[in-house]
Formats: structure tokens, C-alpha cells, sequence
């Protein structure tokens, strides 16, 4: 039963919900370059007793896309790190082919065959020398870049840590706003929820930029969110990630966070995408690599060379003389030991006997350790009593312990390897240094005795390099540079087709919740008819009344 | 699909992004006519350059290895050649004065001092230098190959009386090559004594302090130090013929191809002493014997020694020979080394290099193309609903 007042009151119900409907339709139009918003509806619902009402502000998302979206953001962020980073490596390995350490090292083999045709002569000697001195310095210059690069990656894996801090301090802190609001079952009542949805929702892509998360809708409105099998989120609950330095990791550090029973766990290896990821594979798999590679290169180089040279003997009749130096032990205890030994020191005792392998003592308990060779996977020795002070002799290098700040407890590690830093600090011996006259390039000392020149050439144009001998120098090298340049030209296209799947997927979101400007506009012409006609029902209804009114004013 | 602003927005920057991209590469290529810049433009292309590049070095150092080889074998086979010339001239005096019709003692005389001549000239060619370095004396190259003729003087035990303040060869054609002795008979009287002969060569010479003393191709001072020689003092000299070797008998060798390795030098006492051959001759020898046997008319020595001579020069032509087959064997090498040289670059070039043409067309292709994304990213951008309402 309709009456007049009943009339007006749905012509006053059509204006407001036309107005709401007109406010959110402006508020879509303001924020269509906002990142991160979502569009809004206004939900008009027909009420059982006559007229509208807005049942609820809508915001348009899709949350399964919004799960694709951020996967694809961590795909892109760790193929583009990867990217720009293994260019800068294959930059500082050479990446032209006709100069560079490859280049040196031939170089170097060559000017040994120079000397093989005049040995005696000072000319062909200072040639060697200077020759020798440069791949010294190429090998210390790719060194230090290296270096360089890895220092640069871990300072923004600590910076990127630190900003995955932040970031899930602020999801927290909202995920908490929207409990306390009563979770998304109460958006109708809050509309401001909306606004906070669309902050988490933004948080939350960024973060998936650094780091591969997967993030789970709890019934309350909070979001639990996940990286690599840890919690990282749990309500208004942020678990904080850390850094630590370990030294066997060449002092940079490892991201690490603690698991439900409190222990630290590191992420280093199970971070697969991206920014982070990315970093941390740039910098502990390809810059690692190729220092590892350059270092490992040098040592074989330095040690078969000497051995060669010290058989030979120097215009001045002395033999057993070095030609290069720089080898020396590297002993790194790991980051995550829980008991308090220390290195005393680590030397080369006898370097025939060096392989370059990695190796660990691994304590077993407070008084005993293994020594197992990482490389190649056997047990070296097992069972060996620890005396702290005491020599450990493990393949030509000697190690000695301290209980620095405590005993070993069981289940630490300390690390030991003959290569380590070599391509820095290799350079010619003092005695090759001092003259000329030392370099051993015959059997004897007679003035054309070129005996160990040609073996001394022998050595860059045999497979010298592995165990057992497998590959020239040289070739190593450049097996090492096109193991990165492939990573590279990989990482290239990964990063091509996951921009091109990241774009994809942006505009499925941005199709179920992107402001269309055409559409928004067609609203505003809906509304305000809506609103004309709501309006000029009201008009009529008053002329209806007064009509009435008059009629029963004058009868 | 409901398409945004944003998502036409967002296509937009994407696509110019990648024409300006591809823009980039081609002008790139274009400018260093090289179809790859960086290895991971073309990893695998790369590998193979790179091999291919560290071939050819190899191979630059070979060629330099071989041509140091062929001067070697050239200063070489130039003295052989030369050494053969002299012992051809040898053989002809030899003939000359063994036959018993026209040789006199002056023939003999004259011959013999040019049989000295042309040892001296043979010990010279064996200590034939190339680029500061003896090619004859095996691998002791800063040491000459063949020693001179020599003489040496023992004073008598005696200290505080004369002392030997000067001795040389002062003529070699002149040296007998025997043993002597200056035996004083006074303070200031000596005799000259051949004690390999046993003649007296001068008798009651007068002693002055720091006067010469010559005799036999050879001179010596002697001066008080400070006392004056007594009687009975006895000075004795040994004299050493020419031709004692003093190198080693190593063959330097280079590598002239990978694991092929080639001598550079043959040791002087295997051509000049056929040292480590059965039936080898020593020149040298030889020449001193000459000299021995034309002082004394010896006519069956010169026979003898007319055959010892032929058989020298073969040993001689022998060593020629076989510094002929290494220059064969290094012209060989030379040719086939700068073959595959020349291969291996026309390969790395091939795996390397722009085809410019090809290249041109791509880069205006790319213009046009972001001309053209340009143009139509202008028409996209500029209409909206907002444009038609009034």
C-alpha cells in the first residue's frame, strides 16, 4: 500500500543510494593511477519494503590472480637481478675475445717459447718476466673485481633483508587492523577495510618482488604468509629475518630466520626467486664460481709451474728455486657453529702433495673430528683424537685449532682449502724479482741450455689443470666464462619471458579490478540520470502533496 | 577481457621499451660489424672463437719458432759451406807438396805457413757467432767452440826472481807446436831449448828485465820480481795447438708444432771431431798434422793425410746435408702452420663477423618499426569518452 509520504521516501532513497553510488564512482575516477586499488561498486540492493539501498561498497579483486601475479613478480625480480648481475660478472671475467686473462695466460705460455729459442738472452728473460708479472696482475684484478661484485651483491642482500622487514611489519600491523575490524565477513559495515585490503594487497606484491612468498587467507581477515616453508607472517605476528656473517662463505652473510623450535635456519639455498633469490645466486653460485674457478686456476698454475721450475737451474747454477708465489691455506670455521673453536693458523707444508680440494673437520663430539674431502665425497681420516694446539696434517697443508672461546662441540665444522684467495695474492717470487738471472730456463746453467724452458712451455699446452689432469689452463679459464655467459644469455630470455607473463597476468588483474575511464564516465552519466530522475519524482511528489493540501485547505 | 587505461598504458611502455631494444642491438651491430659483442650474446658461437682465437696465437709463436730455426740453419749451413772451401784449399797444398817433383823446402815452407793460415780461418768459422751466441758450441753458446792455439808458461819454483810479466801467440803460422824451455846458464845468459826435438833453438841469449823474448811464433817478457834470474833457473812452455772443443755436445731444440719439437744447432765436435760416429775424423788434428809433416817432408803422413782430409770434407757435406733436410722440414711446417693459420681465422671470422649488408637492412627495419609503434601508441593515447561528451 503506497502512500504520498511512502512515494517521497523512496524518491529520498533513490537520491541517497544514487549519491553513494556517485561517490564511489568519483573515488574510482580519483584513484584510477593509484597502484595497488582496487575498483569499487556500490552494491544497490532492492529493499522488500520499497526502494534502494546500498547493500555494500564492493571491492573487485581476484585473490587467485593476485596469487599468480605475485609469483610472476618473483620470477621477474629474481630473472632480472640475475640479469644486470651476470652481465657485471661476465664483465669482470673478459668479455671480448681477443684481450684479457686468457689472452695473458697465452701470452705467457708464449713468451716462454721465446725464451726457449735464446735462453741466456736478457731480453727474452725480462720479456718472461714481464709477461708472468702481468698475469700476476690480471688474475689480482680479477680477483679484486670479483670481490667487488660480491660485496656489492651481499650489501644488497643485507639492504633487501632489511626492507623484507619492514615490509612484513607494515602486512602485520594492517593484518591486525583488519582482525580487530572483524575480519572481511565485517567489510560491509567498514568500508574503510577496503582501502586497508588494497595497502596489504600492495605490501604484499611488493614483498613478492624480493622474495618468493605464498600468502593464505585465514577466515578472521588475516593473511598467514609463508616463504621458502617458513612462517614469515602469522597474524599481527612479523618473524624478523637476519643477517650473519660467515666466514666460509668468504665474510658475507646469511639470511637467516628461526623455525618453530627456535633454531636458525638459513635461506641461502632455499630462496629460489625473487630479487633475493637472485642475489643470492648471483653471489654464492656464479660470482663464487668464477672466483672459486680463478683461484683454483692460479693455485694449479703457481704449484705445477714452481714444481717444474725448482728442477731447473738459473744462469747462476742455483736450482729448487720458486718462480711464482702466492699459495697459501685458507681455514674458516662455519657460521653456525655452537661450539667455541678457533684457527691458530693454516699453512702449506709441502706443496706436491696439494690437491685444491675442499675439505672439513667435522667434530663428532668435544675430543674427536673427521676430515672429510667435500670434493670428491670420501672420509679422508675419522676418529681423530682433538688436542687443541695440536698440527692436523691434511694433504700437504698443516692446521692447528684453539679453543679460541671454548671446545668444540659436536657438529661443528671448520673449513680447509689450498686455494682460497690465490688469483689476489699470486705474483712472482722475490728471487725472479731480484733478476733475470733466476729464472731456471735450462737443466744446467749453460748459457743455451733450454731444457726446462720447452717443459716449463710443455705445461700451458698439455691438459695440465684437475685431478687428474683433464684440461689446459687456458681452456678452464674459458669454460668458466662461457659457463656464466650461458647463465647470462639464459638469465636474458627468463627475464624477457617472465616480463612478458608478469605483463599478462597484470592485465587479467587489472581486467577484473582496473578503473576504466570510459566505464567510470558512463557511471556518472547512470547516476546522474538516476539522480535527475530521483529528484524530479520528489519535485512531482511535493507538486502531489501541495496539490492536496490545497484541495484540502480550500474544501 | 575488460580492458583499463592502465593495462593500454602499461602494453604501451612494454612495447616501445622492446622496439627501442631491439633498435639498440641493431645499431650496435651495425657499428662494430660484429654479430656478437659479448660472449652471451652468442655463448656457443663465443666457445668456438675463443678456441679457434688461442689456436692461431699458438700458431704465431710456432712461425716465430721456425723462423728463428731457418736463421739458425742459414748461419749454419753459411759456415759448413765456408769450412769446406778451406779444407778444399788444404788439399790442394797437400797435393802439391806430395809430390815429390815439385815440392822444394821453400814450397814446403810457404805451403806450411799457409796451411797455418787456413787453420786459423777453419777455428774461426767454427766460432761463428749468430745474434751474439756460438752456434757450434752446443748448449755452452757464450763459450767460443773451439779453443786457438795457446802456449802456457811455468816459472821455476822458486819465488822473489823473475817473473812472467807477458806471454802470447804472437804469430801462429810460426808456432811448431812443440814444448820449450828458457834455461838461464848465468845471471844474465839463458838458452832457448826445443825439448820436444831436443834442438837448441838460441844459444847464450842476453837477459834484460821487461825485454821481449820471441821465438817459434811465440813471445814473452820476463822481469825481475825484484831479483834477477839465477843459473839453473828454468822456465818451461807447453804450446796447444788450435782445435781443442770446449762446448758440450747438446742439441737445443724448439717446438715448431704442437709436441713436434726440431734441432736448432749441431754441436761443433761432432762436425769438426765426428765425436759419436764410427770412422769419425778430427779436422783440427788433421791440420796440426799437416803442419807437423810439411816441417818434416813426412810424404807417406801427407799421403796419409790427403785421405784423412777427403774424409773430413765428407763429414763436413754429411752436416750440410742434414741442415738442408731441417730446412725442408721447416719450410714444410711453416707452410702447413700458416694454412691452418689462415683457416682458423677465416673461421673465427666467419663465426664473428656481421654481414654488413644484412645488418643495414635489420637497423632500418627497427627504425621503421618504433616509427611506426610510436605513431600508432600517438592515435591510442589521445581519444577518451570524456573527449565526446558536451
Amino acid at each position: 500500500m503506497s502512500s504520498l509520504f511512502s512515494i517521497l521516501n523512496t524518491g529520498r532513497q533513490g537520491i541517497l543510494a544514487q549519491q553513494v553510488a556517485l561517490s564511489v564512482t568519483s573515488n574510482n575516477i580519483a584513484n584510477v593511477n593509484t597502484p595497488g586499488y582496487s575498483k569499487e561498486t556500490a552494491d544497490l540492493e532492492s529493499l522488500v519494503t520499497g526502494g534502494v539501498s546500498v547493500a555494500s561498497v564492493q571491492r573487485l579483486n581476484d585473490d587467485f590472480l593476485s596469487g599468480r601475479l605475485r609469483n610472476a613478480n618473483a620470477e621477474y625480480g629474481a630473472s632480472s637481478t640475475l640479469a644486470t648481475n651476470l652481465q657485471s660478472i661476465e664483465s669482470a671475467l673478459g668479455d671480448s675475445t681477443d684481450t684479457g686473462l686468457s689472452t695473458d695466460l697465452g701470452n705467457f705460455f708464449s713468451a716462454l717459447q721465446d725464451l726457449s729459442q735464446q735462453p741466456a738472452d736478457s731480453a727474452n728473460r725480462e720479456s718472461l718476466r714481464s709477461s708472468a708479472q702481468q698475469l700476476s696482475t690480471s688474475f689480482a684484478s680479477l680477483s679484486s673485481q670479483l670481490g667487488a661484485i660480491r660485496g656489492q651483491l651481499d650489501d644488497q642482500v643485507v639492504q633487501s633483508v632489511n626492507q623484507v622487514n619492514t615490509l612484513t611489519s607494515q602486512i602485520a600491523a594492517l593484518n591486525g587492523q583488519i582482525t580487530n575490524l572483524g575480519g572481511t565477513a565485517a567489510q560491509a559495515q567498514h568500508p574503510e577495510m577496503n582501502q586497508m585490503l588494497d595497502s596489504r594487497a600492495l605490501l604484499l606484491d611488493q614483498l613478492s618482488q624480493i622474495v618468493p612468498v605464498k600468502a593464505v587467507a585465514n577466515p578472521n581477515g588475516s593473511m598467514t604468509v609463508f616463504v621458502a616453508g617458513q612462517v614469515l607472517i602469522d597474524g599481527a605476528r612479523q618473524q624478523k629475518l637476519s643477517t650473519v656473517v660467515s666466514q666460509a662463505n668468504g665474510g658475507c652473510h646469511e639470511v637467516v630466520t628461526q623455525d618453530c623450535a627456535g633454531n636458525n635456519v638459513s635461506l641461502d639455498s632455499t630462496l629460489s626467486s625473487g630479487t633475493l633469490g637472485g642475489l643470492l645466486q648471483a653471489r654464492d653460485t656464479y660470482a663464487k664460481d668464477a672466483q672459486d674457478q680463478a683461484d683454483r686456476i692460479s693455485a694449479q698454475l703457481i704449484q705445477k709451474f714452481n714444481i717444474q721450475h725448482r728442477a731447473g737451474t738459473g744462469l747462476d747454477g742455483v736450482s729448487g728455486r720458486d718462480f711464482f708465489s702466492g699459495l697459501s691455506a685458507q681455514a674458516m670455521p662455519a657460521w653456525n657453529n655452537k661450539g667455541g673453536v678457533s684457527v691458530g693458523s693454516a699453512t702449506i707444508t709441502d706443496d706436491t702433495q696439494l690437491t685444491f680440494d675442499d675439505y672439513e673437520v667435522r667434530f663428532t663430539s668435544a675430543g674427536q673430528f673427521n676430515v672429510v674431502d667435500t670434493t670428491s665425497g670420501n672420509t679422508v681420516s675419522s676418529n681423530n683424537a682433538y688436542v687443541p694446539g695440536g698440527s692436523i696434517d691434511i694433504a700437504g697443508m698443516r692446521l692447528v685449532l684453539n679453543n679460541g672461546s671454548g671446545a668444540p662441540a659436536a657438529g661443528d665444522v671448520i673449513a680447509i682449502n689450498s686455494y682460497a684467495g690465490t688469483a689476489g695474492r699470486m705474483d712472482l717470487s722475490a728471487a725472479v724479482k731480484a733478476s733475470t738471472g733466476a729464472i731456471a730456463a735450462g737443466q744446467t746453467s749453460a748459457a743455451g741450455d733450454n731444457t726446462n724452458a720447452l717443459k716449463l712451455a710443455d705445461l700451458g699446452r698439455l691438459a695440465t689443470m684437475g685431478q687428474p689432469p683433464s684440461q689446459t689452463f687456458q681452456a678452464t679459464f674459458d669454460a668458466a666464462r662461457l659457463l656464466v655467459s650461458t647463465a647470462s644469455q639464459n638469465a636474458q630470455s627468463r627475464e624477457t619471458d617472465s616480463q612478458t607473463t608478469q605483463s599478462q597476468i597484470q592485465a587479467l588483474a587489472d581486467s577484473v579490478s582496473g578503473v576504466s575511464v570510459d566505464e567510470e564516465t558512463t557511471n556518472i552519466l547512470q547516476f546522474q540520470r538516476g539522480f535527475q530522475a530521483s529528484s524530479q519524482l520528489i519535485s512531482v511528489t511535493d507538486q502531489l502533496m501541495q496539490s492536496l493540501l490545497t484541495m484540502m485547505t480550500n474544501g | 577481457m575488460r580492458v583499463t587505461q592502465n593495462t593500454l598504458f602499461n602494453a604501451l611502455r612494454n612495447q616501445l621499451q622492446t622496439n627501442a631494444q631491439r633498435l639498440m642491438q641493431a645499431q650496435e651491430t651495425v657499428a662494430t660489424e660484429k654479430s656478437f659483442n659479448s660472449l652471451s650474446d652468442n655463448p656457443m658461437a663465443a666457445g668456438q672463437v675463443l678456441n679457434l682465437n688461442a689456436s692461431s696465437a699458438q700458431i704465431t709463436q710456432y712461425l716465430s719458432n721456425i723462423d728463428r730455426a731457418n736463421s739458425l740453419a742459414g748461419a749454419q749451413d753459411s759456415a759448413l759451406s765456408q769450412v769446406n772451401d778451406l779444407i778444399g784449399s788444404a788439399k790442394s797444398l797437400l797435393l802439391a807438396e806430395s809430390n815429390e817433383a815439385t815440392s822444394t823446402s821453400a814450397t814446403r815452407e810457404a805451403s806450411r805457413l799457409q796451411i797455418a793460415n787456413l787453420t786459423s780461418q777453419m777455428t774461426q768459422v767454427a766460432n761463428t757467432q749468430f745474434d751474439g751466441r756460438y752456434i757450434f758450441s752446443g748448449f755452452a753458446t757464450d763459450t767460443p767452440a773451439f779453443s786457438d792455439s795457446a802456449l802456457t808458461v811455468t816459472p821455476p819454483a822458486i819465488a822473489g826472481r823473475a817473473a812472467v810479466s807477458a806471454q802470447q801467440v804472437s804469430d801462429a803460422t810460426q808456432m811448431t807446436y812443440d814444448d820449450y824451455q828458457i834455461q838461464f846458464t848465468a845471471a844474465g845468459q839463458f838458452n832457448i831449448i826445443d825439448t820436444t826435438s831436443g834442438s837448441t833453438v838460441a844459444a847464450g841469449q842476453s837477459y834484460t828485465s821487461g825485454t821481449p823474448i820471441s821465438f817459434g811464433g811465440l813471445t814473452l817478457t820476463l822481469t825481475n820480481s825484484p831479483g834477477a834470474p839465477q843459473a839453473g833457473d828454468t822456465f818451461t812452455i807447453t804450446t796447444t795447438a788450435p782445435g781443442t772443443y770446449q762446448g758440450d755436445g747438446n742439441v737445443q731444440e724448439v717446438e715448431i708444432q704442437p709436441g713436434m719439437r726440431t734441432a736448432l744447432n749441431i754441436p761443433g765436435n761432432s762436425v769438426f771431431q765426428g765425436a759419436g760416429a764410427s770412422g769419425g775424423v778430427d779436422l783440427f788434428s788433421i791440420m796440426t798434422q799437416i803442419n807437423t809433416a810439411m816441417r818434416s817432408n813426412d810424404r807417406t803422413a801427407m799421403g796419409n793425410l790427403l785421405d784423412q782430409l777427403d774424409a773430413a770434407q765428407t763429414q763436413v757435406s754429411n752436416a750440410r746435408a742434414t741442415v738442408g733436410g731441417r730446412v725442408n722440414l721447416l719450410s714444410a711446417a711453416k707452410d702447413r702452420q700458416t694454412d691452418l693459420q689462415t683457416n682458423l681465422t677465416t673461421m673465427s671470422s666467419n663465426l664473428q663477423d656481421a654481414d654488413v649488408a644484412d645488418a643495414m637492412t635489420k637497423l632500418s627495419q627497427q627504425q621503421n618499426l618504433y616509427e611506426a609503434s610510436l605513431a600508432a601508441a600517438s592515435k591510442i593515447v589521445q581519444p577518451s569518452l570524456l573527449d565526446f561528451l558536451k
